[in-house]
């Protein structure tokens, strides 16, 4: 660090201090720190994520160090900021802070340290929370839940880290975008001879005497043939083409705010709702005023074989009751009306939601049959004469146990399960029950006064329809459309700049070259063979020196 | 019957023999190649330097060997290619065999050494060789193993439906090609700076790696958000999610940035560039393979 040092001289203080203020500190205590983090999020069996957050006096330890150690990086930077204001003013400082790489690079990490987590805790918006509850159980599940783990990209924290950066990467994007100007607007300039022969590209034409000014014409055409801009200065000619593709970094960095820029106006002005829906259906879209109606849907499997091809849903739109648009959607193939596109996004039965179970119901005590009940999940049956009300709670079709949490591993039918909570008719709960289809045994095994056994199962089919509207697409299209037109631009086209010079002491013409990334080798070696054509050809008459050579090395 | 099971099936000794032939080259006649290329300025005729002293030249038969098996693999995946489109009865006419664990396997053994053929004609290394054709045939060996790869072609699931199949998916894949190339670059560049090699040798493999990063780094991020995005909005209704392969995916792009502006902004040409190209593929490793072992997300379709 070049930088000023302000304040009073140290001490030891001032040496703990800077020890644990500096960025290297700072790092390997971050790393650990987030190893520790993510390992204790990837394995809740070995170790769990309170292990991590609060539990034993070492990570507690880490975590104070850690903290103690941001602070004092931060308070360092504060009064470099404060120094630097005081010095030479706050419009400096801020330039300064906003196109600084640290930041750009504590961004970054901080960036990558999130998105890590994300993909190893499961998210909210793509899993059932009965899933993470089971996966963590119910205590970590709540202390992950208040450090919004679960939906870390519509926090607080993430979208101030993605606005920041959207800071950062404007305020490089504007002193890139100075910098290019000037790099545009700066003149070729004729260069010194020994200049020329040091560059990256580089080639010496013998000559006849007198054919210089021939020579020089003949180059001329062959640039301009080129499409090189030729001008003539000192008697050099300076020849360049496609000095503006500076300015495809500018623009493609320009199109990466767009693309943040679509994600926020889609993220607070759009919706994308997922809606479980019935055949007949007939649903109010948010925000519009038609309604849709579910015709029919299907499932198509490859002929002969149990893999699905397709699944097709036939939806008609419905203005004050006239039919305005009908259609079939497919996976990959939306449908639109107004804006709002309708997306197919599941097929199946719906077990948890609206299952129909048969209960076959034997009173305990004298082994008794009182019928079987017909029920839908959710809703409750009494038993006649008994004065007992009971309710079919859920309906798990893959029922599994973790963390003291019942839930389904599966929508498909592969261990169903019933639950039912019993109560008199005074409301007092007597017991609750599982009844499992496939062990109807365990009804014996416990001493509740009635047994219930499942004899039938069925379940509606239903379609699952992405439906969204999307105020950002243009700006995103309009974003990513930026986006590879400019990586494209500067992959195919490299300043190229030339510089033809004639030395007249040793009767040869000296070239130059040089482009972005040294790119431009197979040009320079076509020009410089349809040059030297005309030069003096063969080697005996100059003994000295070599005829004609150019010289391309590799340079980026 | 031949299939393309058969011709991955030879194309897999094949680029193990073309591992042995870099291996004999790096033993028997260690840095020849490189070190005429270095010191004598390049010809105007480019051929000139391709003449060779030694008596019997591994690199040269191990760069054809390469080639060769190349063409193996595309017979391969041309094959694989009609098999899937007949199994998924045409349902859409233009796709990948990238499907199955065993699709992208073969896959990778085919456009990795085709990233490092396009790469070997500027910057010859046979260290980057040994890697690349080590590593697919560690891949055609790894998907000649039934209970890790089924071979069995399984028609597409209709989330796959979409010629942005192809164009996504082989943008990323070519991407993460031209990182592998650069990723061998730099690990060799790591393992031989304790030898005592020339640094201008050292500043070519550093060149090598940044030319197939750069090139990597546009088709990863157009194939990944761009392609990625428009299709995700094409057929899940919105261009991001923060799927974990998303997030994954834009985090290593992310690392990959942080490489180029090291390099490009902030000019490090050190070992520090080397390292951060390393790091960076593993975080590219890690959004391929290591995500799937955390968490199903949208883009689990086995």
């Amino acid at each position: 660090m070049s930088l000023p040092q302000a304040g009073p001289p140290r001490g030891d203080m001032g040496d703990i201090l800077a020890f644990f203020g500096s960025g290297r500190t700072v790092l390997v205590l971050s790393v650990l720190a987030s190893a520790g983090l993510l390992l204790s999020l990837a394995e809740p069996r070995l170790l769990s994520p309170v292990v991590f957050l609060a539990g034993l006096w070492y990570t507690r330890l880490l975590w104070l160090l850690l903290a103690f150690s941001w602070g004092t990086f931060a308070l360092r930077g504060l009064r470099r900021a404060a120094f630097n204001t005081a010095q030479r003013g706050l419009r400096w400082t801020l330039l300064r802070a906003t196109t600084s790489i640290r930041l750009a690079i504590v961004l970054i990490a901080l960036f990558v340290l999130l998105g890590l987590i994300s993909t190893i805790v499961p998210q909210f918006s793509l899993n059932r929370q009965v899933d993470l509850l089971a996966r963590y159980g119910p205590e970590n599940f709540r202390t992950l839940r208040r450090l919004g783990f679960f939906t870390l990209f519509s926090n607080w924290y993430a979208y101030a880290l993605v606005g920041l950066f959207a800071v950062n990467l404007s305020a490089c994007t504007c002193k890139r975008l100075r910098a290019s100007l000037s790099y545009f607007n700066a003149p070729m300039r004729p260069k010194r001879l020994e200049a020329l022969g040091r560059m990256a590209h580089t080639a010496r034409l013998a000559l006849y005497t007198g054919e210089a000014e021939a020579m020089r014409e003949r180059a001329r055409r062959a640039l301009r043939a080129r499409h090189y801009r030729v001008q003539e200065v000192e008697g050099q000619l300076l020849a360049e083409k496609w000095r503006w593709e500076r300015f495809a970094i500018d623009l493609f960095h320009l199109s990466l705010l767009v693309v943040i820029g679509a994600l926020l106006v889609t993220n607070t002005l759009g919706y994308d709702l997922l809606q479980v829906h019935y055949k007949g259906d007939l649903f109010q879209v948010p925000g519009r005023s038609f309604s849709v109606r579910v015709d029919d849907f299907r499932s198509e499997n490859y002929p002969g074989t149990e893999q699905v091809m397709d699944w097709k849903t036939h939806l008609t739109v419905l203005q004050d009751g006239r039919e305005v648009k009908s259609g079939s959607l497919e996976v990959n193939q939306p449908l639109s009306y107004q804006g709002v596109s309708f997306y197919q996004s599941a097929m199946g039965e719906d077990w948890q939601g609206a299952a129909q179970v048969t209960f076959r119901v034997i009173r305990t005590r004298d082994g008794s049959d009182l019928g079987e009940f017909k029920v839908k999940v959710g809703q409750s049956f009494s038993l006649p004469g008994e004065g007992i009300i009971v309710k079919f709670n859920a309906f798990l079709p893959d029922f599994a146990l973790v963390n003291g949490i019942a839930y389904s591993k599966d929508q498909y039918l592969l261990n169903p399960a019933a639950s039912l909570e019993v109560d008199n008719q005074e409301g007092k709960r007597l017991f609750r029950t599982w009844s499992f289809s496939q062990l109807p045994r365990l009804q014996q095994v416990v001493s509740n006064s009635y047994r219930f056994y499942i004899t039938g199962m069925t379940a509606p089919e239903f379609t699952g329809l992405e439906i969204s509207w999307d105020p950002g697409m243009p700006v995103a299209y309009l974003g990513f459309t930026l986006m590879v037109a400019m990586l494209l631009l500067n992959l195919l086209f490299k300043h190229r700049q030339i510089w033809v010079a004639s030395d007249e002491t040793a009767g040869a013409l000296l070239i130059g070259a040089k482009a972005r990334k040294g790119d431009l080798e197979d040009e320079f070696e076509g020009l410089m063979k349809r040059l030297a054509v005309h030069s003096r050809a063969a080697p005996s008459q100059t003994p000295a020196a070599q005829p004609s050579e150019a010289h391309s090395q590799p340079q980026i | 019957m031949i299939d393309s099971t058969f011709f991955f099936f030879i194309a897999a000794p094949a680029y193990f023999l073309s591992f042995l032939f870099y291996l004999f080259k790096i033993v028997f006649d260690p840095e020849a190649t490189e070190r005429s290329r270095e010191s004598s300025p390049q010809a105007l005729s480019i051929t000139a330097n391709r003449v060779r002293s030694a008596p019997l030249d591994w690199g040269h038969w191990a760069l054809q060997m390469t080639r060769f098996s190349v063409v193996l693999a595309t017979v391969g995946i041309i094959l694989r290619t009609i098999q899937l489109g007949n199994a998924s009865d045409w349902v859409i006419s233009v796709f990948l065999p990238v499907t199955t664990t065993y699709g992208i396997l073969t896959f990778f053994a085919w456009i990795i050494p085709l990233a490092y053929l396009i790469m070997e004609r500027r910057y010859r290394f046979e260290g980057v060789g040994l890697w690349i054709t080590g590593l697919s045939f560690v891949m055609l060996a790894i998907a000649a193993i039934p209970e890790i790869a089924p071979r069995a072609v399984a028609p597409l699931v209709p989330a796959l439906q979409s010629y942005w199949l192809v164009i996504h998916v082989l943008f990323m894949l070519v991407g993460m090609a031209f990182f592998t190339v650069g990723f061998g670059a730099s690990a060799l560049l790591l393992w031989r700076r304790h030898r005592g090699v020339e640094p201008q040798l050292l500043k070519k493999l550093e060149q090598l790696s940044y030319r197939a990063n750069a090139i990597g780094f546009p088709f990863y991020g157009i194939g990944g958000i761009v392609f990625g995005g428009i299709w995700a909005k094409h057929a899940w209704g919105s261009y991001w999610q923060w799927d974990p392969k998303e997030t994954a995916m834009l985090i290593a792009w992310l690392a990959y940035a942080v490489y180029l502006h090291a390099r490009v902004s902030w000019g490090w040409r050190d070992l520090k560039v080397a390292w951060l190209s390393a790091g960076a593929y593993g975080v590219v490793l890690y959004a391929w393979i290591g995500i799937n072992y955390f968490v199903a997300g949208l883009h689990s379709f086995a």
